[in-house]
């Protein structure tokens, strides 16, 4: 029985060597270098809208607007009914 | 270790029930693997964003209306420059573009390019630009994001703008901006500052905000107690309220599945309570029989507490190991999309290895002490009766 | 001969809410090392809680148990524990066995709170195992072993730590009679080898032993014979 200890623990050992490895030996300079490169061209270093779960209003799950605002300008921002019931 | 019979005796105990001790294992498992997920996930954003702080100006003067932000006038730039103290003022042009009405919108970012800070950056973030290429046209720099969604609605090589003011801008897609960066450029258009303003019907007097340094730390107060003075509707904003923002947003939902994490593991350990205690009298009798056969109490809270914690520590490490798999090799694929949330554009944020060991631990804590109390008391409860009594 | 256990003036009796039940009722028994005791009685004549007493693994309401001169009654656990993994050897009327570990695991249970070395460990368990000769089922898990085969891993068990004391609790209630007549063999060879047996029985085999014994009925949890009170007095 004492051998399926030593698998075991074995395996068990050769998972933290793993994310170990991986860990030291990721290069994360080049990740952060990128993420400060467009921080600092535009000086605007705030998440990107994609990763952002508060705002309510731009949130497609929650769906607060229908259709189009304005036909004429498809651009503008369609309205959200909640500004009806708070003043934001 | 090989030599001591209690060691061997454990390993028998333990190899021999493996059916009884999976179900408690997987379950572990499970709950470990989706905390230390989210965990890791939540620290890689917080991570990146605190790097990316670096860059963000100390402050930030912006206009406030009736509730509303609105654009601030270049006048107060010349206010500014008065404040002793204050060093590198820029005026940011930016504001957000919606995509048909689809509740998908772009973050335009207007860049003075002939700033030498600027060239600086266009280079640490792409190897191969010719700058004067991208400013002979209207030429613009897309987040992946954007990249994608606008393929996906047939504009592969650029965009046409439509401004306030009716008229159409077409701008070729010049590049896009590195996978690497998604985290806060995935939805972003950066170009030329002049056309950022034509874009979003701005005026040559009007910019979204200002942003300015003050390297001397001592004077950040005063400068802002200075600047609020200036005009009733103008608002600083620090890099400190930024940083605060970022820590409350992302331990938001990472508090929420820790309530969750907490309430399971409640549940589990209510369940490892009662499986331990006298309900199973299969357990009781195999305590008493070890204590009928020479055993001491502490003997067998000894076994049983060498066996709980390698339960606990073959969970753990499973479940934190791979969770860093799923999360830093594999990109957390599901679970990313629901943490980060499908707001706006589809992002895929490469999410750089962070180890908290402060939060593994706690982690480890919060699941070791109560699970090894749950064995530990009944069993306890269970050894100090008469061996006669508790094998009946 | 040596005095291996005294009992003076023993009582047990269990509660149930407001309810009294007098299990043992003022015992008083005198055992010599090497000598056989058979307890007689049906069941429920308290046969089996004194053997639980005399083995540690209950505890008296008054009176003394005397185990080579020391009062085990009120041991603290540590003490006892100790007591019961060098002194006693239990024998339980349902073997008690763990059926997930082999017979041989089951027999190295007792010896592992003693501090011994795996090769000490290992040797006495094979050699248990060859006393109760069971040795070629040494790696048989117990739960697919016989009900003979079973009571005799029991027997290598309670060897295991080479106690002075046997205890054996309705040793062949649950074995035919070819099983129980070979335990008998097994308990000659004990009492040869000097142990102090006591078995709590109402099998009538026991009734003739082919070895120097003595029968204490026992009913309504007193001792019939006085036998050993006489003793005591003389003592």
């Amino acid at each position: 029985m004492v051998k399926a200890f030593y698998l075991a623990a074995s395996l068990l050992f050769l998972m933290t060597l793993i994310v170990g490895m991986h860990y030291i030996f990721t290069d994360r300079v080049d990740v952060t270098g990128k993420l400060s490169a467009v921080a600092g061209l535009t000086r605007m270093g705030s998440p990107s809208l994609s990763v952002a779960y508060y705002e309510q209003r731009i949130e497609s799950r929650v769906q607060e607007v229908e259709k189009e605002n304005n036909i004429i300008y498809p651009e503008m921002m369609p309205v959200d009914r909640m500004d009806f019931v708070y003043e934001k | 270790m090989k030599n001591s019979p209690f060691i061997h005796f454990l390993m028998l105990e333990f190899f021999k029930e493996r059916k009884k001790h999976i179900g408690v294992i997987s379950i572990s498992l499970v709950i470990l693997f989706l905390l230390s997920s989210v965990l890791f996930i939540s620290s890689s954003i917080r991570h990146s964003l605190n790097q990316t702080l670096a860059w963000e100006p100390d402050f930030v003067v912006q206009r406030i209306q009736g509730g509303q932000k609105v654009n601030a006038p270049t006048e107060w730039i010349d206010d500014l420059l008065e404040v002793h103290g204050i060093s590198k003022i820029t005026s940011r042009v930016y504001g957000r573009y919606f995509f048909k009405s689809k509740e998908k919108s772009f973050l335009i970012v207007g860049v003075d390019f002939m700033d030498e800070q600027s060239h600086k950056a266009l280079r640490m973030m792409m190897d191969e630009t010719d700058l004067k290429e991208f400013l002979k046209g209207n030429n613009m720099l897309v987040g992946e994001g954007v990249s994608s969604h606008l393929k996906a609605h047939f504009y592969p090589n650029g965009y046409t703008f439509l401004t306030p003011k009716g008229a159409f801008k077409k701008v070729q897609l010049f590049k896009v901006l590195p996978k690497k960066s998604n985290l806060i450029s995935n939805d972003m258009i950066i170009v030329p500052i002049e056309l950022a303003r034509e874009i979003l019907g701005m005026g040559e007097d009007e910019v979204s905000d200002i942003a300015f340094n003050v390297p001397n730390d001592d004077e950040w107060e005063n400068v802002a107690d200075k600047i609020s003075a200036f005009y009733y509707d103008l608002r600083v904003v620090t890099k400190e309220d930024i940083k605060k923002a970022y820590e409350n947003l992302y331990n938001y939902k990472g508090g929420i599945f820790l309530i969750l994490f907490l309430i399971v593991i409640v549940t589990f350990v209510l369940i490892l309570y009662q499986r331990y205690s006298m309900v199973y009298s299969s357990e009781r009798r195999h305590i008493g029989l070890l204590r009928a056969l020479g055993w001491s109490i502490r003997d067998v809270l000894k076994l049983k507490f060498f066996e709980t914690m390698m339960i606990v520590l073959i969970a753990f490490v499973l479940g934190v190991a791979l969770a860093y798999l799923y999360v830093f090799v594999l990109g957390a694929p599901l679970l990313a999309e629901i943490f980060l949330g499908g707001a706006n554009l589809h992002n895929s944020v490469i999410l750089v290895p962070v180890l908290d060991f402060g939060i593994l631990s706690s982690i480890f804590l919060i699941y070791a002490i109560p699970f090894i109390s749950a064995v530990l008391i009944p069993t306890w409860k269970i050894a100090v009766t008469d061996p006669k009594e508790a094998m009946l | 001969m040596e005095t291996m256990i005294v009992i003076e003036n023993l009582n047990k009796h269990f509660k149930s809410g407001d309810a009294i039940f007098k299990v043992l009722k003022n015992i008083n028994l005198q055992i010599n090392a090497g000598e056989c005791i058979v307890l007689k009685g049906v069941s429920g004549s308290g046969k089996t809680t004194l053997l639980s007493i005399m083995g540690g693994l209950d505890r008296p309401s008054s009176g003394k148990v005397l185990v080579e001169g020391e009062s085990i009654s009120k041991l603290p656990d540590l003490h006892i524990s100790h007591f019961r993994a060098r002194k006693i050897g239990m024998i339980f009327q349902h073997f008690n066995l763990f059926d997930h570990l082999t017979a041989a695991e089951n027999v190295m249970i007792p010896l592992i709170p003693a501090g011994l070395d795996m090769n000490e460990v290992n040797h006495k368990v094979e050699a248990s195992l060859k006393l109760a000769n069971i040795s070629h089922k040494a790696k048989s898990p117990a739960g697919r072993l016989s009900g003979g085969e079973k009571q005799r891993v029991a027997i290598a068990r309670a060897l295991a730590s080479d106690p002075a004391i046997i205890l054996c609790d309705e040793p062949t209630a649950n074995l035919d009679r070819n099983n129980s007549l070979k335990f008998i063999d097994i308990l000659s060879q004990l009492h040869e080898m000097g142990k102090t047996i006591v078995v709590a029985t109402h099998d009538p085999l026991f009734d003739t032993l082919p070895f120097e014994s003595r029968i204490i009925p026992m009913e309504d949890g007193s001792l019939v014979s006085t036998v050993s009170e006489d003793v005591l007095e003389q003592g």
